[in-house]
């Protein structure tokens, strides 16, 4: 069967808003009420095969293009304002990522935690901030798991999802 | 122990025969796969996933605005599981908290803003205070409050909290009352308020036009129109 994702069709619910000068690739999965808008009309580029949550918020604040990269994992309630996101990442639930913040290949983004202005994560870069302390340090592990997961997990969204929800048509 | 009535508008809540109370304004995704157990109240904006896996919620359960509740998922045998979640009775949920447990007890009381990440067990009679996040797979015990960035033990619980919280959930549900006042008034006064939100975009009513300029920013359609 289709083993290896890229999948033809991107998933995208009903109840997304996504504005104009926005693009998505193949096998990209959006759950309901996420959303991805641009403020000065400026073009978000997002990859293939990404999982976008319900309650993300992807935002262009800027006026240059926002480019995703491929296999990300956006959970729910996280805000994306950054210029450039690269491949096999996860931002996981709640986490604010804001602008001039430019994120590399295989980082992970813990539950809860805020990255400022400005900070640039490199590759395989893990991201915490906790109560007592901000963790920064790079580590393969989190983002090897979530690439064991990630195909998987795309294949099994992608066959139920179209069973209980209306799909947006293709644009 | 008192609690002020909360009023709703019985037209945004639906009402089952069980005395589940869900509103019209959240979104329950597969619904032959969530069962409500009797007596919960679903306010507006509340996502529940049933479509991912069954989700199944007691009797009494309370869950506030912008939550979201998902089943979690887990790696098994070469594919992916969505694992089924049970909340328990007299459960109450605060706002904009994100639950993706495998699954909670009875008598829980879950802050604002937490977040309940993926396969996490909460036992009978716990607390999880506001703002907490608590990390993948955590089991709280019975009678323990967990909280924290990342969520971790903060106290025991009294003995009598399985009472409070039967309690507590009771009058919540009690003071859940339709709005006593007949729906006639809003409706009139939505009418009323129509016309003067129309106005300035039409720009033909004389009162509001003057005031405009002297406020700026808000109202900037109607500027060019007098110019």
């Amino acid at each position: 069967m289709s083993q290896s994702p890229p999948f033809k069709n991107t998933i995208i619910c009903q109840d997304c808003t996504i504005n104009n000068g926005v693009t998505i690739g193949h096998g990209t999965v959006l759950h309901p009420k996420a959303s991805i808008t641009t403020e000065h009309g400026a073009p978000i580029e997002i990859g293939e095969s990404n999982i976008i949550e319900e309650f993300v918020q992807i935002i262009n604040r800027s006026k240059e293009k926002m480019i995703i990269g491929s296999n990300n994992l956006f959970e729910v309630g996280s805000l994306i304002e950054c210029k450039l996101i690269g491949n096999e990442n996860v931002i996981e639930t709640k986490s604010k990522v804001y602008r001039d913040v430019v994120i590399g290949n295989s980082c992970v983004i813990s539950a809860g935690s805020i990255v400022p202005e400005n900070e640039i994560l490199d590759d395989n870069t893990v991201y915490s901030v906790t109560d007592r302390n901000r963790l920064k340090f790079t580590s393969p592990i989190p983002s090897e798991s979530h690439m064991s997961i990630h195909p998987g997990h795309l294949e099994h969204l992608h066959k139920t999802l179209p069973n209980f929800h209306n799909m947006k048509k293709n644009f | 122990m008192q609690e002020k009535p909360r009023y709703y508008e019985k037209s945004q809540y639906i009402e089952t025969l069980n005395g589940n109370k869900v509103s019209k304004n959240s979104m329950l995704c597969g619904i032959m796969n969530i069962r409500l157990h009797g007596k919960t109240i679903i306010r507006p904006s509340v996502i529940i996933r049933g479509d991912l896996a069954n989700v199944n919620i007691g009797r009494l359960t309370i869950i506030s605005e912008g939550t979201v509740i998902r089943p979690s998922y887990k790696k098994f045998k070469g594919a992916i599981m969505y694992l089924p979640l049970n909340i328990g009775d007299h459960v109450v949920v605060g706002e904009g908290s994100v639950i993706s447990a495998a699954s909670i007890g009875s008598y829980v009381q879950i802050g604002k803003n937490c977040v309940i990440s993926k396969r996490c067990i909460l036992k009978d009679c716990c607390v999880i205070p506001d703002d907490t996040i608590l990390a993948p797979d955590t089991v709280v015990p019975p009678f323990t409050s967990y909280g924290g960035n990342p969520g971790v033990y903060q106290e025991d619980l009294p003995d009598s909290f399985e009472q409070y919280q039967k309690e507590y959930t009771t009058l919540l549900y009690e003071n859940f009352i339709p709005n006593p006042t007949p729906s006639i008034p809003t409706t009139s006064s939505t009418l009323k308020l129509l016309p003067t939100q129309t106005s300035p975009i039409l720009t033909t009513s004389r009162t509001t036009t003057p005031i405009s300029p002297l406020s700026p920013g808000n109202t900037s359609p109607p500027i060019p129109s007098l110019k």
